[in-house]
């Protein structure tokens, strides 16, 4: 075993310890938090993934968010509510209450084939056209959750989800995204996936199946958008359409760009610092006495800040945090680079937007 | 940036596991609330929070509650629901308030309220008018303003009985919740009693054309007696001054959504003739609790009660302050046994009863329409049974 493969696993061991201990000791609203701060991590390396490393700048993230999350809750829905709450359903469904690996996993694969249908017309667009086609996507989605009243509960929301999502499952799936993300980057199909992203042409040149390659890349960030869809209704316990708005494309770009598109690590780090720093701004909002000192209510103060973050690292590093570097265990300890894999370094992400 | 120090950010940030709270004063009872302050509800969940602040400060001023003074802990919602969700958590474990109140969504609501349930402390919802929100999520449920078809229904009986209706339109926003449940209830009673639905029709939130539905109504013959619009706040205005414009002047009847000051500066006075809503409260001046409450207000913020909102924001903080009175000691599960025994709480939104067994407050429903551009009320009223 290398060394690396060595810190790789204690640090994963470490994470299992570290979760363990959350779940045992942080009262509910820590672990709430966390369990945000998990799934947005899985949702923003997920649509790194397409957007990143794929080149494709999709705005349909939410969709498939709301897609596997819908899908799984409606799986998981105690029987005893289905029939007065989503009446529209078959009878078959309305008797049918599933464990939550499965849900969840179905949820993704609905996200995925949606992600077929819709890519395959829309990938043939590039750049600004296949943002705003994308974008359509998610407002169809959004509509359609609204109208579709006796299958989705409408804009009221669909409630009384189980909590079923803790921080095992909510870690598990995100270890497991990194992973399979991490090592798809690094295949020759990743390759491929850079490749076109790019130059479209050379790569076509090269003997890659564009079409293809960027079809398989958009269906599995969309599949692991489902699942991050699919926590969140389960730790939140509802879901509701307002959840997967504009507001939700725009933060999880936000977080993927804060941190660098086209690295693993840039999401994880934009995630943390969007989901965690509004958590320390929310109670000096309300104002009152901070050390014997009135301070006014300052509202909104959370969003003025992360905005103002937003901007000065754009100014400072337009390239993300991370910029489209990885963090490695050889970089980190000065390791000379060794192995079959002699630098995690790849190209920097370009994208015609 | 060096990759070391991503991490040490990276840790440090993820480490850090305490987050900052403010200092309360000590020996005080602690009320949480959600309000949001930003984001598109801060129109009407704001006043709701400046209403709710005003009873605190009035408590406080007339020495509190058992000798106690009222603290109250407010967090912005930012009509975000995982805002709301993780402000309701932070309330319940982190600041260990003793009873909530907040938000004016039933959405918003069904987010936050199973995590007071869960902790088995009071949470009242201030504006959220699904009438089954208490029983959907438990026993620590409450609700402050009337269901949804408690106002459908006097907006059903007073189309009847007072305008003498016989045959109504239907307009609805197909979009959200509130105005297809107010639609409904209202069909419900009107065909129940008699009248006749002669025909419904269907918008989008925020569209700013209706000709088409007023060619619908115009096509009718006979022509309808009265239309019910189940629209919300911006889309009334638009609405009512198309339809007056293209010379339809039978009588217009809304819900709660009509009550705000936009309805009348956009539709235009002359345009707001024969207009008519159900709401939680007319801020005339005759009644001297509302009254008071009025030129508190005013004297307080410079302005006015911007709408119903704010006397239900005030009357939630009563409520509880009421419940606390009445309960025999200042626990939280104490509290909430106190709600199911008040019988006639004197709010500003009416006299309400919390023993009701379908669990929203069997309370009055205010009837206003509009004369020369001012809200004038008609009376308040409670659904036949």
């Amino acid at each position: 075993m290398s060394r690396t493969t060595s810190m790789t696993l204690i640090a994963l061991f470490l994470f299992a310890l570290a979760v363990w201990a959350a779940e045992a000791q942080l009262n509910p609203f820590y672990l709430q938090i966390l369990g945000l701060l998990g799934i947005n991590i899985i949702a923003t390396v997920s649509l790194n993934f397409a957007a990143g490393f794929g080149g494709m700048f999709s705005l349909g993230h939410p969709a498939f968010m709301a897609l596997g999350g819908y899908t799984a809750a409606i799986l998981t829905y105690p029987v005893a509510m289905k029939s007065s709450r989503i009446p529209g359903y078959p009878d078959w469904l309305l008797q049918l209450q599933m464990p939550f690996l499965p849900a969840l996993l179905i949820g993704g694969v609905v996200a995925s084939i949606a992600a077929i249908i819709v890519g395959w017309p829309v990938l043939r667009l590039r750049g600004h056209y296949l943002a705003v086609a994308t974008l359509g996507l998610t407002v169809i989605v959004q509509v359609a959750i609204v109208n579709l009243v006796d299958y989705t509960r409408g804009a009221l929301g669909l409630s009384g989800i189980p909590r079923l999502a803790n921080l095992w499952w909510i870690g598990g799936f995100l270890v497991l995204t990194i992973y399979v993300v991490y090592r798809l980057v690094h295949s020759r199909f990743g390759r491929a996936l850079r490749a076109v992203r790019d130059d479209y042409v050379a790569a076509q040149m090269s003997g890659v199946n564009v079409a293809r390659t960027r079809l398989i890349g958009f269906t599995i960030a969309a599949f692991f958008g489902g699942i991050a869809g699919g926590l969140l209704g389960h730790l939140l316990r509802i879901l509701t359409p307002g959840q997967f708005s504009f507001n939700a494309v725009f933060l999880g770009v936000a977080m993927m760009i804060l941190g660098g598109m086209g690295s693993i690590t840039g999401s994880i780090l934009g995630a943390v610092i969007m989901t965690i720093l509004p958590q320390f701004i929310i109670p000096l909002e309300r104002g009152g006495n901070v050390l014997g000192i009135e301070i006014p209510a300052l509202n909104g103060l959370t969003q003025i800040v992360t905005a103002l973050i937003l901007i000065g690292v754009m100014l400072v590093r337009p390239g993300g945090l991370a910029g489209a570097r990885e963090f490695s265990w050889r970089s980190l300890f000065n390791l000379p680079p060794t192995g079959r894999r002699r630098s995690s370094r790849h190209g920097g992400a370009s994208v015609d937007v | 940036m060096k990759r070391r120090t991503f991490l040490v950010a990276t840790t440090a940030t993820v480490g850090t596991a305490w987050l900052p709270k403010l200092a309360g004063a000590a020996d005080t009872i602690k009320i949480g609330s959600i309000y949001s302050l930003t984001g598109s509800y801060a129109t009407i969940e704001d006043p709701a929070l400046k209403g709710a602040k005003l009873a605190i400060k009035q408590v406080n001023d007339g020495g509190g509650v058992k000798g106690q003074k009222l603290e109250l802990i407010q967090y912005d919602g930012k009509s975000t629901l995982a805002d709301i969700a993780n402000a309701a958590q932070r309330l319940v474990h982190e600041d260990q308030v003793i009873a909530i109140i907040g938000v004016c969504d039933s959405g918003f609501y069904l987010a936050s309220a199973p995590i007071a349930q869960d902790a088995g402390i009071p949470y009242l919802d201030t504006g959220g008018t699904v009438p089954n929100l208490p029983e959907q999520i438990g026993d620590f449920a409450h609700m402050m303003p009337f269901g949804d078809d408690y106002q459908a229904y006097v907006a059903a009986e007073f189309a009847m009985k007072d305008l003498g209706a016989k045959t109504a339109f239907l307009l609805r926003d197909g979009d959200t919740d509130y105005t297809r449940a107010i639609a409904q209830f209202f069909g419900e009673r009107f065909q129940r009693d008699g009248g006749k639905i002669i025909e419904e029709s269907s918008y989008h939130t925020g569209d700013t054309d209706y000709s088409s539905h007023i060619t619908k109504i115009r096509g009718t013959n006979p022509a309808p007696d009265i239309i019910y619009a189940a629209m919300n706040p911006g889309d009334d205005a638009t609405f009512v001054r198309q339809a007056r414009e293209a010379g339809v002047k039978i009588p217009i009847i809304g819900g709660d959504a009509f009550d705000n000051p936009d309805l009348v500066k956009n539709a235009g006075a002359n345009n707001t003739v024969d207009v008519y809503f159900t709401t939680h409260m007319a801020m005339s001046t005759d009644n001297p609790v509302v009254a008071k409450f009025i030129d508190t207000y005013k004297a307080e913020y410079g302005v006015p009660p911007e709408n119903a909102f704010a006397g239900l924001g005030y009357d939630s903080v009563n409520l509880m302050v009421e419940a606390m009175n009445k309960s025999t000691d200042l626990s939280s599960k104490a509290i909430n046994d106190a709600i199911f025994t008040i019988t006639s709480f004197a709010g500003v939104t009416g006299n309400a009863d919390f023993s009701n067994k379908s669990r929203a407050p069997d309370k009055e429903v205010t009837i206003i329409t509009i004369k020369d551009g001012k809200f004038v009320p008609i009376g308040n009223r409670k659904p036949a049974a």
